[in-house]
């Protein structure tokens, strides 16, 4: 490995001031710091650091979403089969084989979908992120390797790859660079590029055909593309009307955005970043909080059984996003609340509003992206009635008030 | 007597703490180290801010406890030799600041004579002049700001730091083991400062303060309390040992209140010079860290050369050497203007300074370093760890996710005071609590910080720009 280092000895004077390749010295740090730790030393103040930074902080939230990212792709393929092959196919029916019905098969369609999808989006916001950091004479951050990971995940399988394109290079530059770059976004970018597309491209991004990778000509009788949110909206309260399962909607079985389908993959992924002290668990127990509360107010309030307003909590709580959302998107720590009880209240009024989105204002199924881009606005308001309360408090101990 | 638990902090797992007990078990006497040849005093270091007049040229002979300079801004305190010798250096830093006075020692049985005076039936005043002509006046900071407390002043409380939660501290208990009688002493004459001066000081605070005496919970430290002073104890992880904590939770200072404050072991030099008249000379402190062949406590003189005391007591190539603890202490390499103990520091320790560059370390889940977050396993089967002085990350912007507020005892918001300090917003920073805090108290959450910002440095640049503009 010496040789490695030795060469980017040799390169890295080409790179820093008054090299060649002055310009490009953030390409430099970034490859270079990717491959090895920085080494620099504590000028003064703390002498010793703790051993964590940007990098470990943000691959960790991708080691968190490693397992949706995993059963989501293999759940893209399963559903294809379904579509194509047998509506009544069980996960349990695959084989561990390449086979037309192997979980093999699976993973691999699976693959074939979302490896683009990635792609497009690691390529095309990644040249704008680096873009901007030599413009700006900083460094290329880290915060990119997760945007890049969230945004396909929230895709339906067989978007249009000049979508993923157009998306996340509005998410990156509209969501994060006019505001600074990541620490000073307001918006999530990967929540701002779904909503850009989720808006501009209505017909290609919702709908019951979307969520199925293979195109619907191919369709087997029987079988319907509509997600489990999608049913709720015809059946209310009567659970067995519905086109699914609950443990299929808990487990992931089910059709719909490449990531988010799975809440045991989500939860799994809750674990990792709360115990790992990266996630914020006040936002997710927020959420989960707000949601019960608006859910069983509306459940109370519903004029007849087979109202929206009468779907009970826990299916609620595993269709849609509310999982990924809750956990992946809510927590991001730059746009959301950033004081302790400010995170509770902004996780509280994200589940809130998600239900209030769902329910009552059918034409968006899916509540959780918009009820959170709206708490992102209103984060730095929390925070300041919070701050508001914590200076009283300091004035009344003081004597001042 | 109140018990104060905190519950926010955390505690630097390093290695390289002096031990209970001998490998007997039996209790280990400090190490004496008196014999030095090179003392100073750190202007800079000891008086932050300080615009210093030095009293004396260089190559003269001083006494011990004589005047060697004072402070522009308050001439009344004396800043006096720890020894009696020749002058061999007066350094100074960036514009002509004096950074440190060298005293090459050669006999210490001439010294300054203090005036005969009872601590207890002298003028209020008196005893305050004694003090400040004695050298040891300079031992009490003030909050906010924790700069030399004002000669003029009467401050709302005194706190004394009798308890040490820094990585790898050694328990004041033990530093003044031996010295009980003092210690009650120097108490006595701590509450004659909080007597008023004048008319007008008598107004300022609403009756006259108390000392508070804060140690930690568990200690036996009945035979060091006189009556009138309030004693509690401070339990929990770091920094429940920082004065800022106690300030806190027993007696809040802001822009119309100022506490004081001071370490055990230098309470006990005032009692000893108040019932010796005798300048103290002696210093206590723990020598410690991951480099150390063998920590141990040493007995030493005040002010002495880190060049003196670590010499031979480790093998690293590069090693940095730290007046205080490896969190908020001074940098002090042997041999440099400043290589000498402050007259704060309670302990040396020292670090390997040499980093290395590590392969992709980021992606793996066992670094042999240690992290406050879960995102390492290493600490779930190691105890301690040799840190060395890696950053252990590159600068980068702010991404809380919560890291400042799991070390934060204190009822400051961290996120929001570290933002208003990154954008200079002298107003804000205010209404946070800025005045509250000094670097100690915000070493933790640079510490715990994944972004690798300069918190510490900011915060000493606000109380500057905040005490220059009032």
């Amino acid at each position: 490995m010496k040789f490695l280092r030795n060469q980017l000895d040799r390169i890295e004077p080409h790179f820093v001031k008054g090299g060649k390749l002055e310009r490009l010295y953030p390409v430099y740090e970034a490859a270079d710091t990717f491959l090895y730790t920085p080494g620099q030393r504590t000028a003064s103040g703390p002498h010793v650091r703790d051993a964590i930074d940007l990098k470990r902080t943000m691959i960790l939230v991708v080691l968190a979403l490693l397992p949706a990212t995993l059963f989501g792709i293999w759940n893209v393929g399963f559903q294809a089969m379904r579509a194509t092959i047998d509506v009544g196919l069980r996960p349990g029916d695959l084989a561990f084989n390449f086979s037309e019905t192997g979980h093999l098969r699976a993973l691999w369609e699976g693959l074939y979908q979302f490896g683009p999808i990635y792609f497009v989006t690691v390529a095309v916001g990644g040249t704008i992120e680096a873009i901007f950091s030599i413009v700006r004479k900083h460094e290329i951050n880290e915060g990119f390797l997760v945007t890049s990971l969230l945004f396909p995940l929230t895709l339906p399988p067989d978007i249009p790859l000049w979508q993923v394109a157009v998306g996340i290079a509005f998410g990156v530059v509209i969501g994060k660079e006019i505001f600074g770059g990541t620490g000073m976004n307001i918006l999530n970018p990967a929540l701002t590029a779904r909503v850009f597309l989720y808006f501009a491209y209505p017909q290609q991004i919702s709908g019951d055909e979307v969520w199925v990778a293979a195109a619907k000509a191919n369709w087997v009788d029987g079988f319907a593309g509509a997600t489990p949110l999608a049913t709720f909206f015809t059946d209310g309260f009567a659970t067995e009307n519905y086109l699914y399962s609950l443990s299929d909607c808990f487990l992931g079985f089910v059709p719909g955005s490449i990531g988010e389908t799975s809440t045991v993959a989500c939860l799994i992924g809750a674990l990792i970043l709360v115990a790992s002290k990266i996630g914020s668990a006040r936002i997710m127990l927020g959420c989960l909080l707000g949601t019960a509360w608006t859910v069983l107010v509306l459940n109370a309030l519903a004029p007849t059984e087979d109202h929206y307003m009468a779907v009970p909590l826990h299916w609620h709580l595993v269709t849609g996003s509310f999982a990924f959302g809750a956990i992946f998107m809510a927590t991001d720590p730059v746009s959301a609340a950033q004081t302790n009880l400010g995170r509770w209240i902004y996780g509280f009024l994200i589940g809130g509003l998600m239900v209030l989105v769902r329910v009552l204002n059918p034409a968006y199924p899916a509540g959780i992206m918009l009820a959170i881009l709206f708490m992102n606005v209103f984060a730095p308001l929390i925070d300041h009635y919070v701050m508001k309360a914590n200076i009283r408090r300091r004035e009344v101990r003081l004597g001042v008030q | 007597m109140s018990a104060i638990r905190i519950r926010r902090g955390f505690d630097v797992p390093l290695h390289g703490g002096v031990p209970a007990s001998g490998s007997a078990g039996e209790v280990l006497a400090p190490v004496d180290r008196t014999g030095i040849q090179r003392v100073a005093i750190l202007p800079s270091i000891e008086a932050l801010g300080c615009k210093s007049k030095p009293l004396v040229d260089e190559g003269a002979q001083v006494r011990l406890g004589q005047p060697l300079f004072v402070d522009r801004r308050d001439e009344d305190a004396l800043f006096c030799s720890p020894a009696s010798g020749r002058v061999a250096d007066i350094q100074r830093g960036a514009r002509r600041a004096v950074l440190s006075m060298i005293i090459e020692i050669e006999d210490d049985r001439e010294q300054e004579p203090f005036p005969g005076i009872n601590a207890l039936t002298a003028s209020a005043a008196d005893v305050r002049h004694a003090l400040l002509r004695s050298g040891f006046w300079p031992d009490l900071r003030q909050r906010p700001f924790d700069t030399v407390a004002r000669s003029g002043d009467v401050p709302a409380a005194i706190f004394v730091t009798a308890i040490d939660t820094r990585p790898l501290a050694v328990s004041p208990r033990t530093l003044i083991a031996g010295r009980e009688t003092h210690f009650r002493a120097g108490l006595l004459v701590l509450q004659r400062l909080l007597e008023p001066l004048g008319e007008n000081s008598a107004e300022e605070n609403s009756g006259p303060g108390s000392v508070f005496l804060c140690t930690a919970g568990g200690e036996d430290w009945g035979a060091c309390l006189v009556e009138g002073i309030e004693h509690n104890t401070f339990t929990g992880p770091h920094p429940a040992g920082c004065v800022g904590t106690h300030i806190h939770h027993l007696k809040p200072v802001g822009p119309n209140r100022r506490v004081w404050h001071i370490g055990a072991q230098a309470v006990a030099d005032i009692g000893q010079l108040f019932t010796t008249r005798n300048h103290p000379t002696e210093r206590r402190v723990a020598l410690v860290g991951p480099a150390l062949r063998e920590p141990k406590v040493l007995r030493t003189r005040r002010g002495a050369s880190t060049y003196e005391l670590v010499q031979n007591e480790f093998e690293a190539r590069e090693a940095r050497v730290i007046a205080g603890s490896a969190l908020e202490g001074a940098t002090a390499t042997p041999g440099s203007a400043t290589g000498f103990l402050n007259r704060f520091a309670n302990q040396l320790t020292v670090l390997e300074d040499d980093t290395q560059r590590e392969l992709l370390t980021w992606m793996l889940p066992i670094a042999g370093r240690h992290t406050q977050s879960n995102t390492l396993l290493d600490k779930f089967f190691r105890r301690t760890f040799r840190y060395d002085t890696d950053t252990n990350g590159s600068l980068r912007a702010i991404v809380p996710v919560g890291q400042y507020e799991s070390v934060m005892p204190l009822d400051v918001l961290p996120t929001q005071l570290i933002k208003a300090l990154a954008s200079g917003d002298m107003e804000t920073a205010e209404k946070l609590g800025v005045l509250e805090l000094c670097e100690e108290d915000l070493a933790l959450c640079e510490y715990v910080d994944n972004s690798k910002q300069p918190i510490t440095r900011w915060l000493r640049e606000m109380l500057t720009g905040i005490e220059k503009e009032s």
